[in-house]
C-alpha cells in the first residue's frame, strides 16, 4: 500500500500536564509520534505511564501543553482543523460499562455523532445500519434496546459502531477489550481487524497486554513515565527489545504454554510520580543494568538494533555505552 | 500430586443453586497439600461462587449441596464442611483456608490503618497475650516483602501491587494449609502482576501452601499452577495437569480458548475467535451446554457427556474424546450462538 | 420510566400508597373546595367561636366564620404555593448545580459559595426578611419560599453531574465536538432528572409548611385564607385558651397530613433514583 507510509497523525514534542496544588504532573512529557494511514500503532506501557493522556491530548480532549499535533499535514493549533479532526479521529474507551449513556437506545446512541456533526439526516438511517452491521449486530435486533439490556461484549461493539459512523481515518482504542472475557476479547479484536481492513482505518491502540499489541499491531511505542522509551516495528520491539524496560515488560508477560520459559526476576518497585520524575534517565532506579551516568543523563531516541528501531537508553549512545562494561550499580528498591 | 498421600480437599457433587436453576451444576474437585490448582472460565461460568461455597460464604438466595471433606494437616479428624454450621465455619475459615478477593480496595477496611485489622485477624484464632500481635504483623508484611512502616498506613495511601500484597498477608495470618485466591492480580497490570505471582509462588514453597487460583487468564494459570480445571456454564469440562491441558487440550472450548490467545514468539495470526457467548443459566441447552458453540457438533452431542479420564491424568466432558487432530470445521451460524443478555 | 416501574413506585409500599391517596384527597380538596363549601369562608356571623354542631360541622371561628369552608379554601393555597414555590427551586437548584458541577473552575467556586450560604442561612428568618420587605401576596410568597429552599437540589445536583461529567459517554461526545449546550441537553439532564424530581417533591412537603409559618406569623397574603392564616387568627383570637380546638386541630391536621403524605412520595422516588441503587440495575 502506497498510502500506509504516509503519516495521518504526526505529534511533535507533545506534552500534556496536570496541575495539582503546588505540583505540576507532566503525563506526556514531550512525545513525537508518527501514526501511519491504514497502519495499527500500538502504545503500550504501565497504568500511570501517560498513555491514555496521550489519546486524550491528541484529540484536544485535554488541552496539550506544549507541541504540536498535525493531522494529513495541517497544525491542530488551528480552529477549522480542530473541527475537521473531529470527523477524521474517532475513539472508544475501556469500559463498556460506562460507555454508553444509560438513557439512550442503540439507534439514537449509534445516530449521535452523525446529529453532532450536522450530517444530512436522510442518509443517518443507511449510515447507522452500515455501521451496527458491520460490528456483527444485527440492525433488526439491536438498534431499539437500552444498553443494560446489551452483554459487555455487545456494549463494545456499539461503542465502535457509533465510532465508525462518520466513517473516520482513524480510530484511538483505550483498552477496548481490558475489562471482557478471553473469548469476547478475541471477538473484538476480530471485529476491529475487520473493519480496519475493509475501511483501510488506522487504528492507535492503547493497551497494558503486550502479547495482544504484538499480535494485532504493525508498529509500537513503549511508555515509561510520560516518554516513548522505545518504538519500532511490533515484532521487532516486543521479539528484541532494545531498551530494558520494554525487557522487563516482554518478561513480566505471563505465557500461555506450560513453564512459560521458566519465571524470570519481576521489575522490582513500582511507577515513580509523575509529579517528581527520577533524575537522568526515569527509568534508571528500577533497570537491571544501569550504570554511572544514567542517573544524570537524560537518553535520547536514537536507532537502535537492525531495523528502524529506536530506543532512549544509554546503552545505545556511543557516547555512553563504553562506561556500561564498568559493574552495574546496585538496583534500589522502590516499593519502600 | 503426592501418589498415594491424603487429598487435603476433596469435593463431590458440588451444587450451587438459587430457585430453580444452578449456578455451579455437579463439580468435582480434589487437591494435594501443597497443590496449586487453577480454575478457569468466563464470567458467569460459576467459578467464583465454586470459590465462595468453599468457605460457605455464598450471598442469600444461594443454596448449596455436595460433600466438602478438608483433611488439614495436624489435625487428626477430617472436617467435613458441608455439615458444618456457621458458626462451625467460623474455626475453619482463616484458621485452614483463607480467601485473597479480587479487588484488595473494597476488602481492605479503609478508615481503619492496617496495623489494627492485622490485629482483628490475629487474635480471631489466637488467645489473647499468646502472640505478640506487633511482632507477628512485622513478621507476615515481612513474607509478603513490605517493610513494617506500612502497618501504619491507610489502604488508601497504599498502591494496587502493595494493597493486594498486604491482602496476601493477612490470608496468611492465622497460617492457613489452603488459600483460595479470586482474580487476585485482574486488577494490576503486567509488572505488578509478576510481582504478586511471585509471591504466592514463593510462599507455596515455604509454606507449603495449597492454592486455588481462580482467573480467566489462562497465561497466568499456566505459569502458577500444577493442575487446572476449566469451567463452563456451571460444570468443569477439561481437568488435567497443566502440562497437558495446554499442550494437548482434549474439550473445544478450551482448544479454542487457547488458539484465540496470543503468545509472544507463536503466530501472530490468530485462530477465528468463538462465536457466541455463554449460555443464559436458566435456559440451559439440553447435552452438552458448548455444542451451540462447537464447530465439532453434532447429533450424539444432545445427550449430557460425562468428565471422564481420556488421557492419563486428564479428564474432559466431550463425547469426542479423545481428540488425535482437529480438523478443519465451520462455525456454527452466529444466530444459533446468540450471546447470553445480562439484566 | 416504564408504565409498570411507575406503578411498582407508587403502589409498591404502604408509603407510597399512603402519600399518593392523601395527595390525592387534598387535590380534590383544592379543586372542588369551593363548590362543596356550605358557607362562604369568609362570612361573619354572630354564632362565635361555636362548637361543632349539624349546622357547622367543625364549628365557627372568633368572626363567627365557618371552620370547615375556610380548610377547604385553604387547600388550594396550600397545593399552589407548595407545588409553584417547589418548581421555582427545582429550576434555580438543578440550574446552579449542573452549571457548577458541569463547568467546574471559577463558574463552580462562585455557584457553589452561594448554594453553601443559601445553605447555612436559616431560612425561616431570611422568608421573613424578605416578606415583609415586599408586599405580601400569594405571587410574593410563592417566589420567596422558590428562592429560599433550592440550595438542596442545587448540592445534590453538583455531585451528580461531577460524576456524570466523567462518565465514558460524555467523554465521547466530547471527542466529537459535541458543544456544552448539547452535552448538557442529551447526556448530563436526562441523566440527573430523576434525582431532581425526587428532590422537588420533598421540596413540596418544605413549602406547604413554609407558607403556613409564613401565615402564621402574619406574613401571608392577609386576602386569602390558608390554613397558616386560619391558625395565626385562631392564636390571636386566644382560641386555645377557650378550648376552641375545632379551631385550631382541623388546620394543624391537615397541614401535618399533607406534608406527610408529600414527604412519603418524596423519600419513595428518592429511594428509587438513589445513584447507589440504579447502578445494581444498570
Amino acid at each position: 500500500m502506497s498510502s500506509a507510509s504516509q503519516p495521518l497523525v504526526e505529534l511533535r514534542d507533545l506534552a500534556v500536564e496536570f496541575r495539582g496544588r503546588g505540583f505540576v504532573a507532566r503525563a506526556v512529557d514531550g512525545v513525537s509520534l508518527e501514526w501511519r494511514k491504514g497502519e495499527v500503532l500500538g502504545i503500550v506501557g504501565e497504568s500511570g505511564c501517560g498513555k491514555s493522556s496521550l489519546a486524550r491530548g491528541v484529540l484536544h480532549l485535554v488541552e496539550p501543553a506544549e507541541g504540536e499535533i498535525v493531522l494529513d499535514g495541517e497544525s491542530l493549533d488551528d480552529k477549522r482543523a480542530l473541527d475537521a479532526m473531529r470527523r477524521r479521529l474517532q475513539m472508544i474507551f475501556q469500559d463498556p460499562y460506562q460507555t454508553l449513556n444509560p438513557r439512550q437506545r442503540v439507534r439514537t446512541i449509534v445516530t449521535e455523532p452523525l446529529r453532532v456533526q450536522g450530517v444530512d439526516s436522510a442518509t443517518h438511517e443507511a449510515l447507522v445500519e452500515r455501521a451496527l452491521t458491520d460490528v456483527g449486530l444485527e440492525p433488526a435486533r439491536f438498534a431499539d434496546r437500552y444498553p443494560h439490556q446489551l452483554s459487555g461484549g455487545q456494549r463494545q461493539r456499539v461503542a465502535i459502531a457509533a465510532a465508525l459512523v462518520l466513517e473516520p481515518d482513524g480510530l484511538i482504542c483505550d483498552e477496548p477489550v481490558s475489562m471482557l472475557d478471553a473469548s469476547v476479547q478475541a471477538q473484538i479484536v476480530n471485529v476491529l481487524l475487520e473493519i480496519k481492513k475493509r475501511r483501510e482505518l488506522a487504528l492507535l491502540f492503547i493497551t497494558h497486554d503486550l502479547s495482544l499489541a504484538w499480535s494485532l499491531c504493525d508498529r509500537i511505542a513503549v511508555m515509561y513515565l510520560g516518554r516513548v522509551v522505545e518504538q519500532g516495528l511490533a515484532a521487532d520491539v516486543i521479539e528484541r527489545p532494545q531498551h530494558p524496560y520494554t525487557r522487563a515488560l516482554v518478561d513480566a508477560v505471563p505465557v500461555a504454554t506450560p513453564g512459560g520459559g521458566g519465571r524470570r526476576e519481576p521489575l522490582s518497585g513500582e511507577l515513580p510520580d509523575a509529579a517528581i520524575p527520577p533524575s537522568g534517565c526515569h527509568f534508571h532506579p528500577r533497570c537491571p543494568r544501569r550504570f554511572e551516568p544514567c542517573d544524570k543523563v537524560d537518553p535520547q531516541l536514537l536507532p537502535a538494533g537492525p531495523r528502524d528501531q529506536l530506543a532512549a537508553c544509554l546503552l545505545h549512545d556511543p557516547e555512553h555505552a563504553g562506561a556500561a562494561t564498568a559493574p552495574a550499580l546496585p538496583v534500589s528498591d522502590g516499593s519502600g | 500430586m503426592n501418589a498415594g498421600s491424603q487429598p487435603l480437599l476433596e469435593v463431590s457433587d458440588l451444587r450451587v443453586t438459587t430457585g430453580d436453576h444452578a449456578i455451579v451444576d455437579g463439580v468435582d474437585l480434589s487437591l494435594a497439600p501443597g497443590e496449586a490448582l487453577g480454575l478457569a472460565g468466563e464470567s458467569g461460568c460459576g467459578k467464583t461462587t465454586t470459590a465462595l461455597s468453599l468457605m460457605k460464604l455464598l450471598p442469600d438466595g444461594l443454596e448449596q449441596s455436595g460433600s466438602m471433606i478438608l483433611h488439614p494437616p495436624g489435625v487428626p479428624e477430617p472436617i467435613n464442611l458441608d455439615r458444618r454450621t456457621e458458626t462451625g465455619m467460623r474455626y475453619v475459615r482463616w484458621r485452614h483456608i483463607s480467601l485473597v478477593f479480587q479487588g484488595a480496595m473494597n476488602s481492605l477496611d479503609p478508615v481503619r490503618k492496617i496495623n489494627s485489622q492485622f490485629a482483628e485477624a490475629i487474635r480471631l484464632h489466637a488467645p489473647r497475650g499468646s502472640v505478640d500481635v506487633g511482632e507477628k504483623t512485622g513478621e507476615l508484611l515481612a513474607t509478603v516483602g513490605l517493610p513494617a512502616a506500612i502497618g501504619g498506613r491507610y489502604a488508601h495511601q497504599l498502591s494496587g501491587g502493595q494493597r493486594q500484597r498486604v491482602m496476601i498477608a493477612l490470608a496468611l495470618a492465622c497460617g492457613p494449609s489452603l488459600v483460595i485466591a479470586d482474580e487476585p492480580t485482574t486488577a494490576l497490570d503486567v509488572v505488578m502482576q509478576a510481582q504478586v505471582l511471585q509471591l504466592l509462588e514463593r510462599l507455596r514453597e515455604q509454606l507449603g501452601l495449597a492454592l486455588i487460583l481462580i482467573t480467566h487468564d489462562l497465561g497466568v494459570l499456566a505459569e502458577t499452577c500444577d493442575r487446572i480445571a476449566i469451567m463452563y456454564a456451571g460444570r468443569i469440562v477439561e481437568t488435567g495437569t497443566v502440562e497437558s491441558v495446554f499442550v494437548d487440550p482434549q474439550h473445544p472450548y478450551t482448544k479454542r480458548l487457547l488458539a484465540t490467545l496470543p503468545v509472544i514468539g507463536g503466530a501472530r495470526e490468530l485462530a477465528a475467535p468463538i462465536p457466541g457467548g455463554p449460555p443464559d443459566p436458566t435456559a440451559m441447552p439440553e447435552g452438552c451446554r458448548f455444542a451451540p458453540r462447537c464447530p465439532y457438533a453434532a447429533p450424539e452431542c444432545a445427550a449430557d457427556p460425562a468428565l471422564r479420564e481420556v488421557k492419563p491424568a486428564h479428564s474432559a466432558a466431550c463425547h469426542f474424546a479423545p481428540w488425535s487432530s482437529w480438523p478443519a470445521v465451520a462455525d456454527p451460524a452466529p444466530a444459533a450462538t446468540a450471546e447470553a443478555v445480562p439484566e | 420510566m416504564t408504565a409498570a416501574r411507575a406503578k411498582e413506585l407508587l403502589l409498591g409500599s404502604w408509603q407510597g400508597r399512603f402519600g399518593l391517596a392523601v395527595l390525592a384527597f387534598f387535590i380534590l380538596m383544592a379543586i372542588f373546595g369551593d363548590a362543596i363549601a356550605p358557607y362562604n369562608p369568609e362570612a361573619s356571623s354572630l354564632d362565635v367561636l361555636a362548637p361543632p354542631s349539624s349546622e357547622h360541622l367543625l364549628g365557627t371561628t372568633e368572626s363567627g366564620a365557618d371552620v370547615l369552608s375556610q380548610l377547604l379554601a385553604g387547600a388550594r393555597i396550600s397545593i399552589v404555593v407548595g407545588f409553584a414555590a417547589a418548581i421555582i427551586s427545582a429550576v434555580i437548584g438543578a440550574t446552579v448545580g449542573l452549571l457548577s458541577g458541569y463547568f467546574g473552575g471559577w463558574t463552580d467556586r462562585i455557584l457553589d459559595g452561594l448554594d453553601n450560604w443559601f445553605l447555612v442561612i436559616p431560612t425561616l428568618p431570611l422568608m421573613i426578611v424578605l416578606s415583609s420587605l415586599l408586599s405580601p401576596s400569594l405571587g410574593v410568597l410563592i417566589l420567596v419560599i422558590g428562592i429560599t429552599s433550592w440550595a438542596g437540589t442545587g448540592r445534590i445536583v453538583r455531585s451528580q453531574v461531577l460524576t456524570l461529567r466523567e462518565r465514558a459517554f460524555v467523554e465521547r461526545a466530547r471527542a466529537l465536538g459535541a458543544g456544552h449546550g448539547y452535552i448538557i441537553r442529551t447526556h448530563i439532564l436526562p441523566n440527573a432528572l430523576p434525582l431532581i424530581f425526587a428532590n422537588t417533591v420533598l421540596i413540596v412537603a418544605v413549602a406547604i409548611l413554609s407558607e403556613s409559618a409564613l401565615a402564621f406569623l402574619g406574613l401571608g397574603d392577609p386576602t386569602q385564607i390558608s390554613w397558616g392564616t386560619m391558625l395565626e387568627n385562631a392564636f390571636t383570637s386566644d382560641a386555645p385558651s377557650a378550648e376552641a380546638w375545632w379551631y385550631v386541630v382541623p388546620p394543624g391536621l391537615c397541614i401535618t397530613l399533607l406534608v406527610l403524605a408529600v414527604a412519603l412520595l418524596g423519600y419513595r422516588f428518592e429511594e428509587y433514583v438513589n445513584p447507589r441503587l440504579q447502578e445494581r440495575s444498570g
